[in-house]
This record gives structure tokens, C-alpha cells and sequence, in this order.
């Protein structure tokens, strides 16, 4: 594949042999180029600003054939459609993030040829606003003086009460989880939490200094069991847009990454509206599903509570 | 620290300050708990329901005066229900709060719980 982008136009131009159709993607659909023709002779031409609107700037992804080949455990691949709603479930992060977040999606699968992926989004300036960066000891004492300065940021942000209390309450259970669990079996270190905003974006940060955790193993139950234990994950995973945990390297540390699209009050909120756009299926075309816990998030019917008694608080 | 159970607890508790007080009303008692319910002190609330349940069988936890509840908080609570129907006990929430129904409903638990809207209603079950 070879092409080139000019910025002041926004035009993309390239050709391809043997490479799939590239997607461009607007933030609430996808369009093939460079689907026609021998490449050499008809290289393809998209522009990225016709394609963007007020609230997204257009994106390009570019891929090869070893993405859409790439199956899950039943050996099913996960196909075009499933390739797509695995873009369009990271469309709300930041190019990098969003990046990053596709290849370890993938990475899940059996990747049975060889994959590459190019993402190419126009530049949006340094928009990103940080309102809060705070670092506390890892301990429950703690996290009434955390909910209340979180709480305090997002009403600086105007976010609507019904919001800003699910937003707090799951920055709170990542926080409980990481004294609870993370740092269970050491001594208690520091939590760093960042909270940013970047246009209609908030991303929440969380940092910890415990042993690596394999995120693998971080699943939101199923809320239709009735049981005392496990629900801090399922909370998060209800509330936010989009959320992930990578160990950091040196075999110490966690950073869990939460998002969540927001507008001004009152407004509905397009960006959970297009983010579930691309969740609309948990199974690719090919059958391939995808991987937890960034699959769809179904409406259950309210729990039985005919289980057996829990000892697990939390 | 919050104020913990008390056989003639306080009538009026207040939402800033966490505490835990138990009400013996003939052969009911009530759990009282205000403030912040968290990991902090969750598990002295789920002791405070599990005693409460060994001395009696019809046990209310009531949740006006409760600003914030996190899971910890509500699994105290889901155990003192499945303790309660393991033993044919009665077992209810009582005038929960906003900010409580919203993480009820949010764990989808509000249709678990029988839930009363002050103590009259929840003494006659």
C-alpha cells in the first residue's frame, strides 16, 4: 500500500494491492474507498474534512486482510462486520488509546495471518482539559474526601446530578477494587486519579503501584445473579461508555482507563448514543464474539435471588 | 467513625455523619443508617443486620438519611435478604432514599428487595 495526506485539504490519496477495502468512518457510519478497480491505475482519493462533522473529525483505517481473519475460540473469524463494530466500539478514544485498543482486542483472538493496522485521523489540537489530578493512599478511609472533590469536578463541569452520582459511584468501586484486590496481598500504596475532558469526553484515570493484574480476569458479572459479591465491576461497566485495564510495564502498576461522552445539561448524550451504535451486535458477521468486557451491555430482567448465601461483601 | 447500634438509638439521624443505630419497636427492629454508606464501614452495617436477624424475625433497614451507598453497602444488605429467606424471616427496606433507589436500580436490585415506603408499612409487612 502506498499513499500520501495533504493537511490543508484533507484529501487522502493511496493505493493498494491486495488490501481490503479501508473504512472511513464519520462517528456514526462507515463507508468503503479503495474498494474499485486495479489500485496502481486508479489510486482512490477520500477527504477526512468533507467526511467530518461538528462534534468528530473523520477517520481513516486502514487494514489488511489478517484483521478480518483473525477467529475467535469456536475457530469462527470475526469478519468485516465484526472488524467494524470493534472500531466503533473504541470511536470515543483518542487516536492512540483508540488504537492501542483495537490491537488488543485483536490480540485476543487467534490472529492466524499476518495484521497491520493504520489509523489516520486529522490532528484536533491540544483541546484536553485536566480538572482533576489528585494522588491518595489506597484506603477505604480515604474515599469520602476522593467522592466528594470528583463530585465537586464534575459539577464545575455542569454534568447533571443523576449522572455525576453514577460517574462518582463507579470511580469510587475502581477505587475499593484496587484497596480490596490489587493491593491486597501488599502493602497499601498510593492511588493516583486523573479526570480529564476533551470536548464532549471525560476520561477518568486511575493509577496504582500493586503487582500487575491480568486483565483477562476483570469481568462485570451477570447483574441477573443475586449475590452479595462482585457487583463494583458490573457498576462501572453499566455506567461507563468504554473502559480498560493495562498492567505498566516493569511488572508493577495498573492503569484503568474509563470514558464516558457527555453534553451539556439537559442534552442527551450523543456520544453514548453513537458508542452503542457500534455495540448493537456482540457478534461479528463471521460469528466471532467479541471479546468481554467491551461486549454490549443487554438489558436484563431483574435478578432471581434464589442463590445460596455469599460471604463476599463487595 | 460512625455512632453503631444502640437498643434506644437517636429518633433523628443526620445524612452528613455515618452511623448505625438499632430500634427494638415490639417485635421488629429497625436498622437505622444515615451518611455515607462505603468500605469503610460497610461491615460493621452488615454485622449490625446480621445481629439484628438473630434477634428477631421481622427486621427493617431504613434509608432515609443514607446520602451515598456503595456495592459494599449494598451486599451487606443483599445478605441480610438471603439470610433472611433461608430462615422464613422478614426482611425489607424502609423509606431508602434517592441516591439508594438509583444504585438499586442501577445493580437492578429494586425489584429484588421488598421495599416499604416508612415503618408502618414495612411492620405490616
Amino acid at each position: 500500500m502506498v499513499g500520501r495526506y495533504d493537511r490543508r485539504n484533507g484529501v487522502v490519496e493511496f493505493a493498494s494491492a491486495g488490501f481490503p477495502p479501508a473504512l472511513l468512518h464519520d462517528g456514526m457510519a462507515f463507508r468503503e474507498i479503495g474498494a474499485d478497480g486495479p489500485a496502481a491505475r486508479h489510486p482512490c482519493r477520500c477527504g477526512l474534512h468533507r467526511a467530518a462533522s461538528r462534534s468528530w473529525h473523520a477517520r481513516a483505517v486502514f487494514f489488511s486482510d489478517g484483521a478480518t481473519d483473525a477467529r475467535d475460540a469456536q475457530r469462527e473469524t470475526l469478519g468485516a462486520e465484526g472488524l467494524r463494530n470493534t472500531i466503533a466500539r473504541h470511536a470515543v478514544l483518542a487516536p492512540e488509546a483508540r488504537l492501542r485498543a483495537l490491537i488488543v482486542d485483536l490480540k485476543r483472538l487467534d490472529l492466524v495471518d499476518d495484521t497491520t493496522l493504520l489509523l489516520l485521523q486529522e490532528p484536533r489540537g491540544s483541546t484536553m482539559q485536566m480538572l482533576l489530578d489528585m494522588k491518595f493512599p489506597a484506603r477505604a478511609e480515604e474515599m469520602r474526601h476522593v467522592r466528594a472533590r470528583l463530585r465537586a469536578a464534575l459539577d464545575a463541569q455542569e454534568i447533571g446530578p443523576e449522572l455525576r452520582d453514577r460517574l462518582v459511584l463507579a470511580v469510587d468501586e475502581a477505587c475499593t477494587n484496587i484497596i480490596r484486590h490489587a493491593y491486597a496481598d501488599c502493602p497499601a500504596g498510593d492511588i493516583t486519579l486523573r479526570l480529564t475532558r476533551e470536548r464532549d469526553m471525560l476520561g477518568f484515570e486511575l493509577r496504582d503501584e500493586a503487582p500487575c493484574v491480568d486483565p483477562t480476569r476483570i469481568k462485570p458479572r451477570d447483574l441477573s445473579e443475586c449475590r452479595a459479591g462482585g457487583l463494583g465491576v458490573a457498576l462501572i461497566d453499566q455506567t461507563m461508555d468504554t473502559w480498560r485495564i493495562e498492567p505498566l510495564p516493569g511488572g508493577r502498576g495498573n492503569a484503568l482507563f474509563m470514558h464516558k461522552a457527555v453534553v451539556e445539561r439537559g442534552e442527551r448524550m450523543s456520544g453514548t448514543r453513537m458508542c452503542r451504535r457500534g455495540l448493537r451486535s456482540d457478534r461479528g458477521k463471521g460469528g466471532a464474539a467479541l471479546p468481554r468486557p467491551f461486549a454490549r451491555k443487554r438489558r436484563q430482567d431483574a435478578p432471581s435471588c434464589e442463590s445460596e448465601r455469599s460471604e463476599d461483601i463487595g | 467513625m460512625p455512632r453503631l447500634a444502640s437498643p434506644s438509638g437517636a429518633r433523628t439521624l443526620d445524612k452528613s455523619t455515618n452511623a448505625c443505630v438499632s430500634e427494638t419497636l415490639g417485635d421488629y427492629v429497625l436498622v437505622r443508617l444515615s451518611g455515607e454508606v462505603d468500605l469503610s464501614w460497610s461491615q460493621q452495617v452488615r454485622k449490625a443486620i446480621l445481629a439484628a436477624l438473630a434477634g428477631s424475625n421481622k427486621v427493617g433497614v431504613e434509608l432515609s438519611a443514607v446520602s451515598y451507598i456503595d456495592s459494599s453497602g449494598i451486599a451487606a444488605l443483599v445478605e441480610g435478604f438471603q439470610n433472611a429467606r433461608s430462615k422464613n424471616q422478614q426482611f425489607g427496606l424502609v423509606a431508602a432514599s434517592k441516591a439508594v433507589m438509583a444504585v438499586l436500580q442501577l445493580a437492578r436490585l429494586d425489584r429484588v428487595f421488598p421495599i416499604f415506603p416508612d415503618i408502618d408499612a414495612a411492620r405490616a409487612g
